[in-house]
Protein backbone atom coordinates (compact mmCIF):
# COMPACT_ATOMS: atom_id res chain seq x y z
CA UNK A 1 0.00 0.00 0.00
CA UNK A 2 1.17 3.75 -0.52
CA UNK A 3 1.69 6.03 2.34
CA UNK A 4 -1.83 7.22 1.96
CA UNK A 5 -3.16 3.71 2.67
CA UNK A 6 -4.33 3.15 -1.03
CA UNK A 7 -3.59 -0.34 -2.78
CA UNK A 8 -1.22 -0.28 -5.28
CA UNK A 9 -2.32 -1.47 -8.86
CA UNK A 10 -0.32 -3.14 -11.41
CA UNK A 11 -1.71 -3.55 -14.75
CA UNK A 12 0.02 -6.13 -17.10
CA UNK A 13 -1.12 -6.34 -20.87
CA UNK A 14 -1.14 -2.65 -22.95
CA UNK A 15 -2.87 -3.63 -26.01
CA UNK A 16 -6.44 -2.42 -27.65
CA UNK A 17 -8.81 -3.72 -24.88
CA UNK A 18 -5.73 -3.36 -22.14
CA UNK A 19 -4.68 0.71 -23.13
CA UNK A 20 -8.58 0.95 -22.42
CA UNK A 21 -9.25 -0.68 -19.28
CA UNK A 22 -5.84 1.09 -18.09
CA UNK A 23 -7.08 4.82 -19.14
CA UNK A 24 -10.21 3.76 -16.55
CA UNK A 25 -8.10 2.95 -13.79
CA UNK A 26 -6.10 6.60 -14.51
CA UNK A 27 -9.48 8.01 -12.73
CA UNK A 28 -8.57 5.89 -9.39
CA UNK A 29 -6.43 7.83 -6.57
CA UNK A 30 -4.53 4.32 -6.48
CA UNK A 31 -1.05 4.33 -8.24
CA UNK A 32 -0.60 2.77 -10.93
CA UNK A 33 1.98 0.90 -12.56
CA UNK A 34 1.88 -1.01 -16.11
CA UNK A 35 3.82 -3.37 -17.67
CA UNK A 36 4.00 -4.30 -21.50
CA UNK A 37 6.75 -5.89 -23.80
CA UNK A 38 5.93 -2.60 -25.86
CA UNK A 39 8.16 0.32 -24.46
CA UNK A 40 5.87 2.46 -26.39
CA UNK A 41 2.80 1.66 -24.46
CA UNK A 42 4.04 1.87 -21.29
CA UNK A 43 5.57 5.34 -22.51
CA UNK A 44 1.87 6.51 -23.21
CA UNK A 45 0.90 5.83 -19.74
CA UNK A 46 4.21 7.00 -17.80
CA UNK A 47 2.84 10.66 -19.42
CA UNK A 48 -0.48 10.20 -18.09
CA UNK A 49 1.04 9.56 -14.87
CA UNK A 50 1.82 6.13 -14.15
CA UNK A 51 4.27 3.79 -13.11
CA UNK A 52 6.36 2.14 -15.24
CA UNK A 53 7.80 -1.66 -14.27
CA UNK A 54 10.46 -3.81 -16.20
CA UNK A 55 8.97 -7.04 -15.87
CA UNK A 56 5.68 -8.58 -14.04
CA UNK A 57 7.91 -9.91 -11.60
CA UNK A 58 8.60 -6.53 -10.60
CA UNK A 59 4.82 -5.29 -11.02
CA UNK A 60 4.04 -7.91 -8.59
CA UNK A 61 6.93 -6.96 -5.89
CA UNK A 62 5.26 -3.52 -6.11
CA UNK A 63 1.15 -3.62 -6.31
CA UNK A 64 -1.27 -5.32 -4.15
CA UNK A 65 -3.92 -6.27 -6.83
CA UNK A 66 -2.33 -7.40 -10.10
CA UNK A 67 -5.00 -7.33 -13.50
CA UNK A 68 -3.38 -9.03 -16.44
CA UNK A 69 -5.01 -8.60 -20.04
CA UNK A 70 -3.35 -10.70 -22.53
CA UNK A 71 -4.07 -12.15 -25.99
CA UNK A 72 -4.29 -16.26 -24.79
CA UNK A 73 -3.94 -18.05 -22.56
CA UNK A 74 0.26 -19.44 -23.03
CA UNK A 75 1.13 -15.85 -22.55
CA UNK A 76 -1.06 -15.79 -19.70
CA UNK A 77 0.87 -18.68 -18.43
CA UNK A 78 4.55 -17.30 -19.31
CA UNK A 79 3.42 -13.75 -17.17
CA UNK A 80 2.51 -15.48 -14.37
CA UNK A 81 4.55 -18.76 -14.05
CA UNK A 82 7.72 -18.33 -16.47
CA UNK A 83 10.91 -16.69 -15.67
CA UNK A 84 10.86 -13.25 -14.43
CA UNK A 85 7.14 -13.95 -13.54
CA UNK A 86 4.56 -12.63 -11.02
CA UNK A 87 5.19 -16.11 -8.99
CA UNK A 88 8.96 -14.93 -8.23
CA UNK A 89 7.68 -11.97 -6.51
CA UNK A 90 4.38 -11.89 -5.47
CA UNK A 91 3.68 -12.56 -1.69
CA UNK A 92 0.32 -13.36 0.56
CA UNK A 93 -2.55 -11.41 0.86
CA UNK A 94 -2.39 -9.81 -2.58
CA UNK A 95 -4.76 -10.31 -5.53
CA UNK A 96 -4.66 -11.55 -8.83
CA UNK A 97 -7.58 -10.85 -11.49
CA UNK A 98 -7.23 -12.46 -14.99
CA UNK A 99 -8.99 -10.27 -17.41
CA UNK A 100 -7.95 -12.18 -20.57
CA UNK A 101 -9.97 -14.77 -22.54
CA UNK A 102 -8.09 -17.64 -20.85
CA UNK A 103 -8.83 -21.00 -20.56
CA UNK A 104 -10.54 -22.22 -17.71
CA UNK A 105 -8.10 -25.38 -17.07
CA UNK A 106 -5.35 -22.63 -17.45
CA UNK A 107 -6.92 -20.76 -14.72
CA UNK A 108 -7.16 -23.60 -12.55
CA UNK A 109 -3.35 -24.36 -12.55
CA UNK A 110 -2.53 -20.81 -12.18
CA UNK A 111 -4.38 -20.51 -9.36
CA UNK A 112 -3.01 -23.42 -7.41
CA UNK A 113 0.14 -22.01 -7.60
CA UNK A 114 -0.78 -19.28 -6.52
CA UNK A 115 -2.72 -20.54 -3.51
CA UNK A 116 0.19 -22.16 -2.11
CA UNK A 117 1.89 -18.61 -1.59
CA UNK A 118 -1.29 -17.45 -0.21
CA UNK A 119 -2.19 -15.26 -3.26
CA UNK A 120 -6.02 -14.69 -4.15
CA UNK A 121 -6.85 -14.89 -7.49
CA UNK A 122 -9.85 -14.27 -9.73
CA UNK A 123 -11.02 -14.64 -13.29
CA UNK A 124 -12.94 -12.11 -14.67
CA UNK A 125 -12.75 -12.25 -18.62
CA UNK A 126 -14.91 -9.29 -20.04
CA UNK A 127 -17.18 -8.71 -23.26
CA UNK A 128 -18.38 -5.78 -25.46
CA UNK A 129 -15.42 -4.89 -26.74
CA UNK A 130 -13.02 -2.36 -27.11
CA UNK A 131 -15.84 0.73 -27.27
CA UNK A 132 -17.24 -0.74 -23.58
CA UNK A 133 -14.14 -0.51 -22.64
CA UNK A 134 -12.98 2.83 -23.25
CA UNK A 135 -16.49 3.61 -21.51
CA UNK A 136 -16.35 1.86 -18.92
CA UNK A 137 -18.90 -0.39 -19.65
CA UNK A 138 -17.63 -3.71 -19.94
CA UNK A 139 -19.93 -7.03 -19.11
CA UNK A 140 -17.52 -9.26 -16.69
CA UNK A 141 -18.14 -12.06 -15.26
CA UNK A 142 -16.24 -13.13 -12.81
CA UNK A 143 -15.26 -16.53 -10.89
CA UNK A 144 -13.46 -17.15 -7.80
CA UNK A 145 -13.95 -16.39 -3.77
CA UNK A 146 -17.24 -13.89 -2.81
CA UNK A 147 -14.85 -11.91 -0.51
CA UNK A 148 -11.95 -11.34 -2.72
CA UNK A 149 -14.28 -10.33 -5.36
CA UNK A 150 -15.27 -7.77 -2.52
CA UNK A 151 -12.23 -6.42 -2.02
CA UNK A 152 -11.40 -5.81 -5.63
CA UNK A 153 -14.83 -4.15 -6.58
CA UNK A 154 -14.07 -1.06 -6.81
CA UNK A 155 -11.55 -1.80 -10.12
CA UNK A 156 -13.88 -4.15 -11.84
CA UNK A 157 -16.60 -0.94 -11.30
CA UNK A 158 -14.72 1.47 -12.77
CA UNK A 159 -14.11 -1.30 -15.83
CA UNK A 160 -17.76 -2.44 -16.13
CA UNK A 161 -21.58 -1.52 -15.60
CA UNK A 162 -22.36 -5.81 -15.32
CA UNK A 163 -19.99 -7.50 -12.67
CA UNK A 164 -22.08 -11.00 -13.30
CA UNK A 165 -20.46 -13.70 -10.48
CA UNK A 166 -20.55 -17.49 -11.85
CA UNK A 167 -18.90 -19.44 -8.90
CA UNK A 168 -15.74 -20.77 -8.13
CA UNK A 169 -12.45 -19.80 -9.89
CA UNK A 170 -11.96 -20.44 -13.36
CA UNK A 171 -16.02 -20.14 -13.92
CA UNK A 172 -16.42 -16.89 -14.84
CA UNK A 173 -13.72 -17.81 -18.29
CA UNK A 174 -15.85 -21.58 -18.86
CA UNK A 175 -18.67 -19.66 -18.74
CA UNK A 176 -17.89 -16.69 -21.21
CA UNK A 177 -16.58 -19.41 -23.61
CA UNK A 178 -19.97 -21.28 -23.09
CA UNK A 179 -21.93 -18.09 -23.74
CA UNK A 180 -20.01 -17.49 -26.90
CA UNK A 181 -20.42 -20.92 -28.17
CA UNK A 182 -24.11 -20.30 -27.80
CA UNK A 183 -24.74 -17.18 -29.02
CA UNK A 184 -22.26 -17.95 -32.03
CA UNK A 185 -24.42 -21.37 -32.53
CA UNK A 186 -28.41 -19.44 -32.01
CA UNK A 187 -26.37 -16.97 -34.85
CA UNK A 188 -25.76 -19.35 -37.15
CA UNK A 189 -29.18 -20.92 -36.65
CA UNK A 190 -31.18 -17.57 -37.18
CA UNK A 191 -29.19 -16.45 -40.34
CA UNK A 192 -30.18 -20.37 -42.01
CA UNK A 193 -33.99 -19.27 -40.72
CA UNK A 194 -33.09 -15.45 -42.20
CA UNK A 195 -32.38 -17.35 -45.53
CA UNK A 196 -34.88 -19.78 -46.16
CA UNK A 197 -37.03 -16.98 -44.97
CA UNK A 198 -35.73 -14.59 -47.93
CA UNK A 199 -36.28 -17.72 -50.20
CA UNK A 200 -39.55 -18.45 -49.43
CA UNK A 201 -40.82 -14.64 -49.98
CA UNK A 202 -40.83 -13.03 -46.69
CA UNK A 203 -40.03 -9.52 -45.89
CA UNK A 204 -36.85 -9.70 -43.54
CA UNK A 205 -38.58 -7.66 -41.36
CA UNK A 206 -41.73 -9.29 -41.10
CA UNK A 207 -40.16 -12.54 -40.65
CA UNK A 208 -37.98 -10.72 -37.19
CA UNK A 209 -41.28 -9.35 -36.30
CA UNK A 210 -42.89 -12.88 -36.42
CA UNK A 211 -40.12 -15.16 -35.01
CA UNK A 212 -39.66 -12.50 -31.96
CA UNK A 213 -43.31 -13.29 -31.18
CA UNK A 214 -42.73 -17.31 -31.30
CA UNK A 215 -40.39 -19.86 -29.96
CA UNK A 216 -37.52 -19.70 -31.70
CA UNK A 217 -36.36 -16.38 -30.79
CA UNK A 218 -32.70 -15.50 -29.00
CA UNK A 219 -30.76 -12.51 -28.64
CA UNK A 220 -29.77 -12.83 -31.86
CA UNK A 221 -33.54 -12.40 -33.68
CA UNK A 222 -34.10 -9.44 -30.54
CA UNK A 223 -31.29 -7.39 -30.68
CA UNK A 224 -29.08 -7.95 -33.06
CA UNK A 225 -30.66 -8.97 -36.25
CA UNK A 226 -31.60 -4.76 -36.58
CA UNK A 227 -28.48 -3.96 -35.10
CA UNK A 228 -26.23 -6.07 -37.82
CA UNK A 229 -27.67 -8.31 -40.42
CA UNK A 230 -30.55 -6.35 -41.32
CA UNK A 231 -29.17 -3.44 -42.50
CA UNK A 232 -26.11 -5.66 -43.36
CA UNK A 233 -23.86 -3.50 -40.91
CA UNK A 234 -20.87 -5.92 -40.14
CA UNK A 235 -19.38 -3.55 -37.87
CA UNK A 236 -19.58 -5.08 -34.29
CA UNK A 237 -15.73 -4.87 -33.29
CA UNK A 238 -15.27 -8.16 -32.92
CA UNK A 239 -13.55 -10.88 -35.52
CA UNK A 240 -14.50 -13.86 -36.59
CA UNK A 241 -10.73 -15.06 -35.06
CA UNK A 242 -11.83 -14.07 -31.61
CA UNK A 243 -14.92 -15.96 -31.85
CA UNK A 244 -13.60 -18.78 -32.70
CA UNK A 245 -11.12 -18.93 -30.19
CA UNK A 246 -13.99 -18.69 -27.55
CA UNK A 247 -15.38 -21.57 -29.25
CA UNK A 248 -12.07 -23.88 -29.33
CA UNK A 249 -11.55 -22.96 -25.13
CA UNK A 250 -15.18 -24.39 -25.10
CA UNK A 251 -14.69 -27.08 -27.28
CA UNK A 252 -11.29 -28.63 -25.92
CA UNK A 253 -13.06 -28.46 -21.97
CA UNK A 254 -15.54 -31.31 -24.00
CA UNK A 255 -13.00 -32.88 -26.27
CA UNK A 256 -10.27 -33.35 -23.10
CA UNK A 257 -13.05 -34.47 -21.35
CA UNK A 258 -14.67 -37.17 -24.06
CA UNK A 259 -17.97 -35.41 -24.01
CA UNK A 260 -19.70 -35.00 -27.07
CA UNK A 261 -21.08 -32.31 -28.57
CA UNK A 262 -23.16 -33.48 -31.73
CA UNK A 263 -24.88 -30.00 -32.23
CA UNK A 264 -22.64 -26.86 -31.44
CA UNK A 265 -19.72 -28.88 -33.16
CA UNK A 266 -20.93 -27.98 -36.53
CA UNK A 267 -20.83 -24.13 -35.42
CA UNK A 268 -17.14 -24.59 -34.94
CA UNK A 269 -16.67 -26.26 -38.26
CA UNK A 270 -18.25 -23.13 -39.56
CA UNK A 271 -16.33 -20.98 -38.32
CA UNK A 272 -13.37 -22.91 -39.58
CA UNK A 273 -14.12 -22.80 -42.96
CA UNK A 274 -14.62 -18.86 -42.54
CA UNK A 275 -10.71 -19.15 -41.14
CA UNK A 276 -10.09 -21.23 -43.59
CA UNK A 277 -10.48 -18.75 -46.27
CA UNK A 278 -8.81 -16.45 -44.68
CA UNK A 279 -11.63 -14.02 -43.24
CA UNK A 280 -10.03 -14.08 -39.44
CA UNK A 281 -9.49 -10.87 -39.09
CA UNK A 282 -12.70 -9.67 -40.49
CA UNK A 283 -16.00 -8.63 -38.19
CA UNK A 284 -17.35 -11.48 -36.69
CA UNK A 285 -20.66 -10.73 -38.14
CA UNK A 286 -19.19 -11.49 -41.17
CA UNK A 287 -20.19 -15.05 -40.20
CA UNK A 288 -23.96 -14.59 -42.21
CA UNK A 289 -22.08 -14.32 -45.53
CA UNK A 290 -20.40 -17.19 -45.19
CA UNK A 291 -23.43 -18.86 -44.18
CA UNK A 292 -25.08 -17.46 -47.23
CA UNK A 293 -22.50 -18.98 -49.28
CA UNK A 294 -22.54 -22.16 -47.88
CA UNK A 295 -26.18 -22.39 -48.45
CA UNK A 296 -25.87 -20.68 -51.88
CA UNK A 297 -28.00 -18.60 -50.95
CA UNK A 298 -26.00 -15.07 -51.43
CA UNK A 299 -26.28 -15.47 -55.61
CA UNK A 300 -30.21 -15.36 -56.22
CA UNK A 301 -30.90 -12.99 -53.03
CA UNK A 302 -28.85 -9.99 -53.98
CA UNK A 303 -31.87 -8.46 -55.12
CA UNK A 304 -34.05 -9.17 -51.98
CA UNK A 305 -31.21 -8.20 -48.95
CA UNK A 306 -32.04 -4.88 -47.66
CA UNK B 1 -77.41 -14.09 -37.76
CA UNK B 2 -73.59 -15.30 -37.63
CA UNK B 3 -71.62 -16.68 -40.31
CA UNK B 4 -71.28 -20.84 -40.47
CA UNK B 5 -68.09 -21.90 -39.81
CA UNK B 6 -66.63 -25.42 -40.95
CA UNK B 7 -64.02 -27.17 -39.71
CA UNK B 8 -62.41 -30.50 -41.29
CA UNK B 9 -59.80 -32.32 -38.46
CA UNK B 10 -61.81 -32.50 -35.08
CA UNK B 11 -58.63 -33.56 -33.19
CA UNK B 12 -56.67 -31.54 -30.34
CA UNK B 13 -56.77 -28.27 -31.73
CA UNK B 14 -59.73 -28.49 -34.28
CA UNK B 15 -62.10 -29.34 -31.38
CA UNK B 16 -61.30 -26.25 -29.41
CA UNK B 17 -61.05 -24.02 -32.31
CA UNK B 18 -65.06 -25.28 -32.68
CA UNK B 19 -65.57 -24.43 -29.41
CA UNK B 20 -64.23 -20.71 -28.89
CA UNK B 21 -66.15 -20.19 -31.93
CA UNK B 22 -69.10 -21.50 -30.87
CA UNK B 23 -69.02 -19.26 -27.69
CA UNK B 24 -68.72 -16.17 -29.55
CA UNK B 25 -71.64 -17.08 -31.48
CA UNK B 26 -70.91 -19.18 -34.70
CA UNK B 27 -72.67 -21.81 -36.29
CA UNK B 28 -70.08 -24.70 -36.29
CA UNK B 29 -70.19 -27.77 -39.12
CA UNK B 30 -67.30 -30.45 -38.77
CA UNK B 31 -66.16 -33.33 -40.50
CA UNK B 32 -62.86 -35.62 -39.12
CA UNK B 33 -62.18 -38.93 -41.19
CA UNK B 34 -62.25 -40.72 -37.18
CA UNK B 35 -65.59 -42.12 -36.00
CA UNK B 36 -65.42 -41.42 -32.40
CA UNK B 37 -64.43 -38.06 -33.12
CA UNK B 38 -67.30 -37.62 -34.92
CA UNK B 39 -69.54 -39.26 -32.25
CA UNK B 40 -68.26 -35.94 -29.87
CA UNK B 41 -69.37 -33.78 -31.93
CA UNK B 42 -73.03 -33.19 -30.51
CA UNK B 43 -71.61 -33.08 -27.18
CA UNK B 44 -69.83 -30.19 -28.29
CA UNK B 45 -72.86 -28.70 -30.22
CA UNK B 46 -71.17 -29.03 -33.01
CA UNK B 47 -73.33 -30.47 -36.39
CA UNK B 48 -71.07 -33.56 -37.82
CA UNK B 49 -71.51 -33.77 -41.45
CA UNK B 50 -70.36 -36.73 -43.37
CA UNK B 51 -67.90 -35.39 -46.08
CA UNK B 52 -65.49 -32.44 -46.49
CA UNK B 53 -67.68 -31.78 -49.65
CA UNK B 54 -70.98 -31.78 -47.21
CA UNK B 55 -68.99 -28.91 -45.12
CA UNK B 56 -68.13 -26.70 -47.73
CA UNK B 57 -71.94 -27.17 -49.23
CA UNK B 58 -72.97 -25.63 -46.09
CA UNK B 59 -70.46 -23.03 -44.82
CA UNK B 60 -69.09 -19.70 -45.89
CA UNK B 61 -65.54 -20.28 -44.28
CA UNK B 62 -63.94 -23.46 -44.09
CA UNK B 63 -60.88 -24.13 -41.48
CA UNK B 64 -58.80 -27.17 -42.25
CA UNK B 65 -56.86 -28.47 -39.19
CA UNK B 66 -55.80 -32.21 -40.33
CA UNK B 67 -52.65 -34.27 -39.63
CA UNK B 68 -50.30 -33.12 -42.39
CA UNK B 69 -50.11 -31.86 -45.65
CA UNK B 70 -50.92 -34.85 -47.37
CA UNK B 71 -54.11 -35.09 -45.49
CA UNK B 72 -55.00 -31.32 -46.45
CA UNK B 73 -54.65 -32.71 -50.15
CA UNK B 74 -56.93 -35.55 -49.47
CA UNK B 75 -59.20 -33.15 -47.85
CA UNK B 76 -59.72 -30.73 -50.25
CA UNK B 77 -58.59 -32.22 -53.83
CA UNK B 78 -59.54 -36.08 -52.94
CA UNK B 79 -62.96 -37.47 -53.12
CA UNK B 80 -65.81 -36.69 -51.49
CA UNK B 81 -63.05 -33.27 -50.66
CA UNK B 82 -64.01 -29.94 -50.11
CA UNK B 83 -63.02 -29.13 -54.00
CA UNK B 84 -66.75 -31.06 -54.68
CA UNK B 85 -68.54 -29.41 -52.68
CA UNK B 86 -67.56 -25.78 -52.43
CA UNK B 87 -69.33 -22.45 -53.75
CA UNK B 88 -67.54 -19.44 -54.95
CA UNK B 89 -66.44 -16.85 -52.63
CA UNK B 90 -65.52 -19.36 -49.97
CA UNK B 91 -62.57 -18.67 -47.43
CA UNK B 92 -60.43 -21.58 -46.66
CA UNK B 93 -58.23 -21.18 -43.65
CA UNK B 94 -55.77 -23.66 -43.76
CA UNK B 95 -54.17 -24.28 -40.23
CA UNK B 96 -52.42 -27.13 -40.19
CA UNK B 97 -49.01 -27.41 -40.08
CA UNK B 98 -48.14 -28.38 -43.58
CA UNK B 99 -45.46 -26.98 -46.34
CA UNK B 100 -46.36 -23.68 -48.27
CA UNK B 101 -45.45 -25.99 -51.42
CA UNK B 102 -48.97 -27.89 -50.63
CA UNK B 103 -50.65 -24.64 -49.34
CA UNK B 104 -50.08 -23.25 -53.09
CA UNK B 105 -50.89 -25.87 -55.00
CA UNK B 106 -53.90 -26.30 -52.85
CA UNK B 107 -54.47 -22.11 -53.42
CA UNK B 108 -54.09 -22.79 -57.48
CA UNK B 109 -56.93 -25.47 -57.46
CA UNK B 110 -59.58 -22.87 -55.14
CA UNK B 111 -58.72 -20.45 -56.98
CA UNK B 112 -60.13 -22.03 -60.29
CA UNK B 113 -63.27 -22.57 -58.06
CA UNK B 114 -63.39 -18.48 -57.22
CA UNK B 115 -62.29 -19.80 -53.68
CA UNK B 116 -59.89 -18.11 -51.37
CA UNK B 117 -57.58 -19.41 -48.85
CA UNK B 118 -55.41 -17.98 -46.47
CA UNK B 119 -52.53 -19.98 -44.06
CA UNK B 120 -52.86 -19.73 -40.89
CA UNK B 121 -50.83 -21.88 -38.66
CA UNK B 122 -51.04 -21.72 -35.12
CA UNK B 123 -48.35 -21.98 -32.30
CA UNK B 124 -48.42 -21.89 -28.08
CA UNK B 125 -50.66 -24.59 -27.67
CA UNK B 126 -53.65 -26.03 -26.17
CA UNK B 127 -54.15 -23.61 -23.31
CA UNK B 128 -53.84 -21.02 -26.09
CA UNK B 129 -56.56 -22.94 -27.83
CA UNK B 130 -58.91 -22.78 -25.53
CA UNK B 131 -57.78 -19.10 -23.99
CA UNK B 132 -58.31 -17.55 -27.72
CA UNK B 133 -54.56 -16.37 -27.32
CA UNK B 134 -53.01 -18.42 -30.07
CA UNK B 135 -50.00 -17.33 -32.33
CA UNK B 136 -51.11 -16.96 -35.94
CA UNK B 137 -49.08 -16.53 -38.46
CA UNK B 138 -51.02 -15.57 -41.87
CA UNK B 139 -50.15 -16.19 -45.73
CA UNK B 140 -52.21 -15.08 -48.43
CA UNK B 141 -54.62 -11.68 -49.92
CA UNK B 142 -54.42 -8.90 -47.67
CA UNK B 143 -58.41 -8.39 -48.39
CA UNK B 144 -58.62 -12.71 -47.56
CA UNK B 145 -57.11 -11.60 -44.38
CA UNK B 146 -59.20 -8.77 -43.70
CA UNK B 147 -62.45 -11.14 -44.08
CA UNK B 148 -61.14 -13.09 -41.91
CA UNK B 149 -59.74 -10.67 -39.27
CA UNK B 150 -62.60 -11.02 -36.62
CA UNK B 151 -63.06 -15.35 -37.18
CA UNK B 152 -58.66 -15.00 -36.37
CA UNK B 153 -58.99 -12.80 -33.41
CA UNK B 154 -61.53 -14.83 -31.48
CA UNK B 155 -59.16 -17.71 -31.58
CA UNK B 156 -55.39 -15.73 -30.99
CA UNK B 157 -54.06 -12.25 -29.86
CA UNK B 158 -51.04 -11.68 -32.26
CA UNK B 159 -52.12 -12.26 -35.66
CA UNK B 160 -48.80 -11.68 -37.76
CA UNK B 161 -49.27 -11.28 -42.25
CA UNK B 162 -46.07 -13.24 -43.51
CA UNK B 163 -46.58 -12.30 -47.05
CA UNK B 164 -48.60 -14.08 -49.97
CA UNK B 165 -50.05 -17.57 -49.62
CA UNK B 166 -47.34 -20.31 -48.21
CA UNK B 167 -46.15 -17.65 -45.95
CA UNK B 168 -47.63 -18.14 -42.85
CA UNK B 169 -46.69 -22.22 -43.62
CA UNK B 170 -43.11 -21.13 -44.30
CA UNK B 171 -42.56 -18.90 -40.87
CA UNK B 172 -43.88 -21.69 -38.72
CA UNK B 173 -41.81 -24.03 -39.97
CA UNK B 174 -38.66 -22.24 -39.56
CA UNK B 175 -39.53 -20.94 -36.23
CA UNK B 176 -39.95 -24.63 -34.96
CA UNK B 177 -36.79 -25.25 -36.81
CA UNK B 178 -34.56 -22.69 -34.94
CA UNK B 179 -36.42 -23.41 -31.84
CA UNK B 180 -35.09 -26.72 -31.53
CA UNK B 181 -31.66 -25.56 -32.70
CA UNK B 182 -31.65 -23.23 -29.83
CA UNK B 183 -32.75 -25.88 -27.36
CA UNK B 184 -30.04 -28.66 -28.81
CA UNK B 185 -27.28 -25.70 -28.08
CA UNK B 186 -28.34 -24.41 -24.80
CA UNK B 187 -28.87 -27.93 -23.85
CA UNK B 188 -25.16 -29.18 -24.89
CA UNK B 189 -23.55 -26.08 -23.64
CA UNK B 190 -25.13 -25.86 -20.46
CA UNK B 191 -24.41 -29.17 -19.39
CA UNK B 192 -21.39 -29.00 -20.43
CA UNK B 193 -20.77 -26.42 -18.08
CA UNK B 194 -22.99 -28.74 -15.40
CA UNK B 195 -19.62 -31.21 -15.94
CA UNK B 196 -17.55 -28.47 -15.40
CA UNK B 197 -18.58 -27.88 -12.05
CA UNK B 198 -20.61 -24.63 -12.62
CA UNK B 199 -24.08 -24.14 -11.24
CA UNK B 200 -27.38 -24.62 -13.54
CA UNK B 201 -28.86 -21.58 -11.87
CA UNK B 202 -26.06 -19.33 -11.64
CA UNK B 203 -25.40 -20.31 -15.87
CA UNK B 204 -29.24 -19.32 -16.19
CA UNK B 205 -28.78 -15.66 -14.85
CA UNK B 206 -25.50 -14.52 -16.69
CA UNK B 207 -26.37 -16.53 -20.13
CA UNK B 208 -30.15 -14.49 -19.97
CA UNK B 209 -28.04 -10.97 -19.73
CA UNK B 210 -25.78 -11.79 -21.89
CA UNK B 211 -25.65 -12.79 -25.74
CA UNK B 212 -25.87 -16.03 -25.62
CA UNK B 213 -29.68 -15.86 -24.21
CA UNK B 214 -32.82 -17.60 -26.42
CA UNK B 215 -36.00 -17.95 -25.78
CA UNK B 216 -34.71 -21.43 -24.54
CA UNK B 217 -32.99 -20.03 -21.55
CA UNK B 218 -34.84 -17.64 -20.65
CA UNK B 219 -38.29 -19.49 -20.66
CA UNK B 220 -37.86 -23.19 -21.37
CA UNK B 221 -34.98 -23.88 -18.67
CA UNK B 222 -35.87 -22.10 -15.79
CA UNK B 223 -39.80 -23.02 -15.97
CA UNK B 224 -39.31 -26.89 -17.16
CA UNK B 225 -35.34 -28.16 -15.93
CA UNK B 226 -34.94 -25.87 -13.45
CA UNK B 227 -37.89 -27.13 -11.90
CA UNK B 228 -36.86 -30.97 -13.06
CA UNK B 229 -40.65 -30.79 -14.43
CA UNK B 230 -39.44 -31.67 -18.41
CA UNK B 231 -43.47 -31.24 -19.19
CA UNK B 232 -43.82 -28.13 -21.77
CA UNK B 233 -46.77 -30.21 -22.98
CA UNK B 234 -45.20 -30.16 -26.47
CA UNK B 235 -44.31 -34.27 -27.87
CA UNK B 236 -40.83 -35.16 -28.94
CA UNK B 237 -42.86 -36.76 -31.96
CA UNK B 238 -44.37 -33.26 -32.90
CA UNK B 239 -41.36 -31.24 -32.73
CA UNK B 240 -39.57 -34.31 -34.79
CA UNK B 241 -42.31 -33.69 -37.45
CA UNK B 242 -42.38 -29.96 -37.52
CA UNK B 243 -38.39 -30.44 -38.03
CA UNK B 244 -38.72 -32.83 -40.94
CA UNK B 245 -41.62 -30.38 -42.70
CA UNK B 246 -38.67 -27.01 -42.21
CA UNK B 247 -36.08 -29.83 -43.76
CA UNK B 248 -38.60 -30.82 -46.50
CA UNK B 249 -39.36 -26.49 -47.51
CA UNK B 250 -35.41 -26.03 -47.58
CA UNK B 251 -35.09 -28.74 -50.03
CA UNK B 252 -38.12 -27.00 -51.99
CA UNK B 253 -36.55 -23.49 -51.48
CA UNK B 254 -33.09 -24.94 -52.65
CA UNK B 255 -31.72 -23.83 -49.61
CA UNK B 256 -28.74 -25.97 -48.07
CA UNK B 257 -29.41 -26.12 -44.35
CA UNK B 258 -26.93 -26.65 -42.15
CA UNK B 259 -28.51 -26.08 -38.36
CA UNK B 260 -31.72 -27.50 -39.35
CA UNK B 261 -30.41 -30.81 -40.62
CA UNK B 262 -27.99 -31.35 -37.91
CA UNK B 263 -31.07 -30.86 -35.29
CA UNK B 264 -33.15 -33.45 -37.59
CA UNK B 265 -30.89 -35.42 -37.47
CA UNK B 266 -29.65 -35.50 -33.75
CA UNK B 267 -33.75 -36.37 -33.28
CA UNK B 268 -33.78 -39.17 -35.76
CA UNK B 269 -30.99 -40.61 -33.18
CA UNK B 270 -33.04 -39.69 -30.40
CA UNK B 271 -36.17 -40.98 -31.17
CA UNK B 272 -34.65 -44.60 -30.87
CA UNK B 273 -34.85 -43.86 -27.27
CA UNK B 274 -37.75 -40.91 -26.59
CA UNK B 275 -41.24 -42.46 -27.80
CA UNK B 276 -43.03 -39.63 -29.86
CA UNK B 277 -45.90 -38.91 -27.26
CA UNK B 278 -42.92 -37.95 -24.81
CA UNK B 279 -43.09 -34.38 -23.70
CA UNK B 280 -39.80 -32.58 -25.69
CA UNK B 281 -38.30 -31.36 -22.81
CA UNK B 282 -37.01 -34.88 -22.39
CA UNK B 283 -34.56 -34.41 -25.33
CA UNK B 284 -32.60 -32.44 -22.86
CA UNK B 285 -32.16 -35.41 -20.25
CA UNK B 286 -31.05 -37.66 -23.43
CA UNK B 287 -28.54 -35.76 -24.37
CA UNK B 288 -27.33 -35.45 -21.04
CA UNK B 289 -27.30 -39.25 -20.96
CA UNK B 290 -24.86 -39.30 -24.02
CA UNK B 291 -22.64 -36.83 -22.41
CA UNK B 292 -21.99 -39.45 -19.75
CA UNK B 293 -24.72 -37.86 -17.03
CA UNK B 294 -24.29 -34.63 -15.55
Amino acid sequence: MDKSGFKRIGFIGLGVMGSRMCERLLLLENNLFVYDISKEAMDYFYKKGAEVADSPKDISQKCDIILTSLPNHQIVENVVLGTNGMIETISEDKIYIDLSSSTPEMTKKIGKALKEKGVKMIDAPVSRGAGAAREGTLSIMVGGEESTLEECRFILDQLGTDILQTGKLSSGHMLKALNNLMSASNLITAIEGLSMAKKAGVDPEVFTQAINASSGKSHMTTVRFEKYYLPRHFNSNFSLELMNKDLSIALEVARKKAVPMMFSSLTQEIYSIAISQGKGHEDNTRIMEVVEELTELQKNSKETAL
Amino acid sequence: MKMKIGIIGYGELGSRLGKRLMQNGYTIYAFDVCESKMQKMPHDKVNPLSTPANVAEKCEVIITCVNDDLAVEQCILGEDGVIHGVKKDTTVIEMTTSTPEMTKNMGRELHKKGVNIIDAPVSRGIPAAEQGTLSILVGGEKETLKNSRSILETLGTDIIHCGELGTGHAVKAINMMMMSCNLLTATETLSLGLKEGLELEKMLDVINVSSGESYMTSHHFPKYVLTETYQSKFSFGLMNKDLKIAIKMAEELEVVSLMGKRSSHLYDLLSSRLPAEEDNMHTVKEIQAWMGGV
